[in-house]
């Protein structure tokens, strides 16, 4: 048998052209991702999202016109960017608002990834929830309780529930990548090593081409293996740009594990089917005797203010490293005057960027004297905004002017592009779990629901 | 590309075709880098230039947390280690991991 399917990533974008040629071919369905864990705390805890709404609703736009003219489903994982509840809403209102101005009948699913808090406290209790390999964090029912939101992330099964309730379009909460793709090869019986390694090859769209696009990738599914193709002209898979793909942004290219069992890609094989398809064979999928949910999870971290300033006075620059110790010394006096030993309740970091400093995650390396120019990004964090503000405001105004012993005497000015000068970014929060929860049904934690648009 | 050869090797930065680094996930950092062919991806590796200990001296993890994972379909190796604090939590400056391997461009790899 062969299955053939599309997909994309809503919001990145895709030509017109591109969808015109999926739309020549015998598809199955339509697959697009929505969401990512690796971009930080904020889309799940209801702070904006990667793509904008002008974005997500043009993309939806033409995927739904596209799904509903085939009439094969369209199918979207981690809606809004987290999967959050909310943010299944949100696109649920445009896909709504698109079947209105269409004068479409459109059955949707929304499927619900949000994990009731006594629900989790209670497989706490009962021993089920496990960490992560090598995950230091400690997880209970106090981190439950003050968690932000928590999200189970979801396989196949209740996409394969939502579709069997003659779903149109199904927009779901947080799930793997792969499951998107792989749930309608799995429901008509392709062979779960390739369902869910053309899955995971399928996540980005045409990124795995080259050179990159953020562009609609071709996917034809068969017995014992499958083909990859991206529907612009302009860009081709080859075997390295298919198999580089699968290094990105995972700790181990050969293993993935999936809610319901381990793809193992091991034995892999990426062969060129013709000068921009490629074929890809050989992978293996372990079903595991045991469903697992990886929990997502945040809390608040406090309240941010940020500020920034810059100098090219090149006589300020060849002192900079004691410049820059001398000013957040007198920047930790003034704080301690205003806010007293509260003060130790705040972080400030002062980053210095052309200094040498600005990047780095890890410890080191030392401030350097920077040669034409330094920018210096201001960030508190504080229990209350009030306080963060007013702590950027002291570093902002200390560091805006504190003098050079390359000068003698006098008031220094640094640059600074905004005024107001110190920017308030409100609550930010910071990821709390990194565990698994075991669950008897892997459909005992999502929630579906089904309305009909237009009819 | 000018090549600035060290006097027992090149630099990384000039036998790699490209490097990457990105989160795997907001809790574990990994970088890319990928070679011409596979051929000078398993000298670079068999050099011990990316051995564990090195990366864990660079980076101020433990050499135990790093995992090196040679790819032969991308002729590409692979670096896992954990990040000191998860993805965009307080004092973070690089959220998605994107630039965190640039200290291994300058690693001196002995000639063949």
């Amino acid at each position: 048998m062969t299955l053939e399917y599309v997909s994309c990533f809503v919001g990145a974008g895709f030509t017109d052209d591109s969808l015109a040629a999926a739309l020549e071919k015998e598809l199955a369905f339509i697959g697009a991702d929505a969401g990512t864990i690796d971009v930080g705390p904020y889309q799940l805890a209801g702070v904006g999202s990667i793509f904008s709404e002008d974005l997500c609703r043009h993309d939806l736009h033409r995927l739904v016109l596209a799904s509903h003219a085939k009439r094969i489903p369209l199918v979207i994982g981690s809606c809004g960017g987290s999967g959050s509840d909310a943010a299944v809403d949100w696109f649920a209102e445009l896909v709504r608002d698109i079947a209105r101005a269409e004068s479409m009948s459109l059955r949707i699913a929304r499927i619900y990834s949000e994990i009731d808090r006594d629900y989790l406290a209670g497989k706490h209790r009962a021993g089920k929830i496990t960490p992560l390999s090598g995950s230091p964090l400690p997880y209970d029912e106090e981190v439950i309780a003050r968690s932000e939101r928590i999200v189970g992330v979801m396989g196949v099964e209740p996409v394969i529930a939502a579709l069997s309730g003659g779903a149109d379009v199904v927009l779901a909460g947080r799930m793997t990548d792969s499951a998107i793709f792989a749930a309608i090869p799995l429901m008509r019986g392709v062979p779960a090593a390739v369902a869910w390694h053309a899955g995971k090859v399928a996540e980005c769209g045409s990124a795995i081409a080259e050179p990159v696009r953020n562009d609609l990738l071709h996917v034809m599914v068969e017995d014992d293996a499958f083909r990859v193709a991206p529907l612009n002209p302009a860009t081709r898979c080859t075997p390295w740009s298919v198999a580089a793909h699968q290094l990105y942004e995972n700790a181990d290219p050969r293993r993935f594990v999936e809610p319901s069992g381990v793809l193992d890609a091991t034995n892999a094989v990426f062969e060129a089917h013709d000068d921009r398809t490629v074929r890809v064979s050989g992978a293996a999928f372990h079903a595991s005797p045991q469903p697992t949910v990886k929990l997502e999870g945040v809390e608040l971290a406090g309240y941010q203010s940020i500020a920034m300033m810059s100098y090219n006075d090149r006589v300020l620059l060849e002192s900079f490293p004691s410049w820059l110790t001398d000013a957040r010394r007198e920047v930790d006096v003034k704080v301690r005057r205003v806010y007293g030993d509260a003060a130790s309740s705040a972080t400030l970091s002062v980053r210095p960027y052309g200094a040498g400093d600005g990047t780095w995650l890890f410890d080191g390396p030392d401030v350097s004297a920077p040669q034409q120019e330094v920018f210096l990004l201001l960030d508190v964090v504080a229990p209350k905004q009030s306080m963060a503000s007013g702590i950027a405001n002291i570093a902002w105004h200390t560091l805006c002017h504190f003098p050079t012993k390359g000068w003698s005497g006098g008031f220094v000015t640094a640059a600074w592009p905004y005024n107001p000068p110190v920017i308030d970014r409100g609550p930010v929060y910071r990821f709390n779990v990194n565990h698994a929860v075991d669950v008897d049904d892997p459909l005992e934690v999502p929630r579906i629901t089904y309305e009909e648009v237009g009819s | 590309m000018t090549t600035s050869t060290a006097a027992s090797g090149e630099r990384l930065r000039d036998i790699a075709t490209f490097v990457r680094s990105k989160n795997a996930g907001p809790f574990m950092l990994t970088i890319d880098i990928f070679f011409a062919s596979d051929e000078e991806c398993r000298h670079v590796i068999d050099s011990d230039v990316l051995a564990p200990r090195v990366i864990a001296d660079i980076y101020g993890v433990a050499h135990d947390e790093v995992r090196i994972i040679h790819m032969a379909a991308a002729n590409a190796v692979k670096i896992s280690f954990p990040r000191p604090f998860p993805a965009g939590d307080v004092g973070d400056r690089d959220v998605a991991g994107g630039q965190q391997f640039a200290p291994l461009l300058d690693l001196v790899v002995p000639t063949r």
